[in-house]
């Protein structure tokens, strides 16, 4: 049996007083491929804030469990529109911002640091992009910094909230294959928001599903992805 | 024609618009990145309020000022992690917020607009050198503090989110 790396327990979520998600309960395990879909506004965002502790829970639990009880080590991947292009960053420096929490309080990243960070930009396949300003990269290849990003934090679990989003077909793909090899070769637990059902159906192994009524469904694909479930999850409020 | 140069109050003033441009223009860029640009201008209304108020109750403005305007930012930041409202118009309200709360006060001041002008607005013509020592201090360690938490300040301002995951305070 797989560890457990989040626990959640009769879990509400929201923003404020406002609850997007009522009372659910779920674990995610070491190597879990889970892909998270909903309707626009159901709360799948707040559930990935949720999960990285940029939100409080509005009741009940979530645990997170680390080898020799140390924090869970979270790499995150944000929506890349919430970054600002115009910023003169190159790709590189994008990506050293994911040693940041390692290096200590007042200390400068370091040559090491610089070396594991254009590692990271070897496995998504950007090395050769790393001295270009990262505002001059396309929508994939920004993505493919902002997860280089998230690996030079040497994480635990990697959350994406909407990895894909605005893409083509062929950028997406690539993303996705980006992450489903490296789910395959470091057995990463892998979580990403996604509003596109194909996507979830092609490459996670398990499926999530927030409904309009804020219930979560979670489980096998085949559990979750049927048209019974489907239609009740998409119905207009 | 008059050397303007050789005027001590001339050297005073590029002097002192060396200071502000030198302190605070690399600060600037965070402020931007944080999209609150229009803070400068909430915190000096902010300010007003506060001279108005000390004026109204014949207390000393600076230290009401200084105190009101630290805690009505530290409220506005705290106020940004937990509404969805973006941070322009947090700092929009804030600034007409503290514009009406001047009017106001000073409307009820019984020495009126004249002594809260005197107070809130400086002249530069009329820095002094002590002034400038101050300056130079407080600029010196603004910019001490950017290069030793330069990294710091990059996350607080580029992506906060990713800061906090990574263990990083972005937050006072």
């Amino acid at each position: 049996m797989a560890a457990e790396l989040l626990k959640a327990e009769n879990l509400t979520v929201g923003y404020g007083d406002r609850a997007v998600l009522h009372g659910v309960s779920f674990t995610i395990e070491r190597g879990d491929f889970l892909g998270v879909m909903g309707p626009n506004g159901s709360g799948k965002t707040t559930l990935l804030k949720t999960f990285l502790g940029l939100l409080k829970p509005l009741s009940g639990t979530i645990e997170s469990f680390s080898p020799g009880d140390k924090h869970l080590l979270f790499g995150y991947v944000p929506q890349r529109e919430s970054l600002d292009y115009h910023f003169p960053v190159t790709a590189l420096e994008v990506a050293l911002m994911g040693r940041f929490g390692r290096i200590g309080l007042f200390r400068r990243p370091g040559a090491q640091d610089a070396a594991f960070a254009l590692d990271c930009l070897r496995q998504t396949h950007m090395e050769s992009f790393a001295e270009r300003p990262y505002r001059a990269l396309s929508g994939g290849q920004k993505q493919r910094v902002l997860i280089s990003r998230a690996l030079a934090s040497e994480p635990e679990i990697l959350l994406l909230d909407e990895p894909t989003n605005g893409m083509d077909m062929v950028s997406e793909r690539a993303i996705m294959e980006l992450l489903s090899d490296l789910q395959k070769e470091k057995n990463a637990t892998i979580v990403f928001v996604t509003h596109l059902l194909s996507t979830i159906e092609r490459y996670a192994h398990r499926a999530a599903l927030i409904t309009s009524e804020g219930e979560l469904l979670i489980g096998q694909k085949s559990e979750i992805m049927t048209p019974e479930v489907m239609t009740k999850a998409y119905k207009p409020r | 024609m008059m050397d303007v140069w050789a005027l001590p109050f001339f050297q005073h003033i590029v002097l002192a618009g060396l200071f502000v441009a030198i302190g605070l223009s690399p600060l600037s860029v965070y402020v931007v990145l944080r999209r609150i640009v229009f803070s400068g201008a909430a915190v000096a209304e902010v300010a007003s309020a506060a001279v108005a108020l000390a004026v109204l109750f014949q207390i000393a403005p600076f230290p009401l000022a200084l105190t009101l305007t630290v805690v009505t930012f530290l409220a506005l930041s705290r106020l940004a992690d937990t509404t969805r409202l973006p941070p322009e118009t947090l700092v929009g309200m804030l600034y007409a917020g503290g514009s009406a709360a001047s009017v106001l006060l000073i409307v009820k001041a019984p020495r009126g607009e004249a002594d809260i002008l005197n107070i809130l607005f400086g002249n530069i013509l009329t820095v002094e050198p002590s002034i400038l020592w101050a300056m130079a201090i407080i600029f010196a360690l603004v910019l001490i503090l950017q290069i030793v938490a330069a990294k710091e300040f990059l996350i607080s301002a580029y992506d906060p989110d990713m800061g906090r995951t990574l263990g990083i305070h972005v937050n006072l």
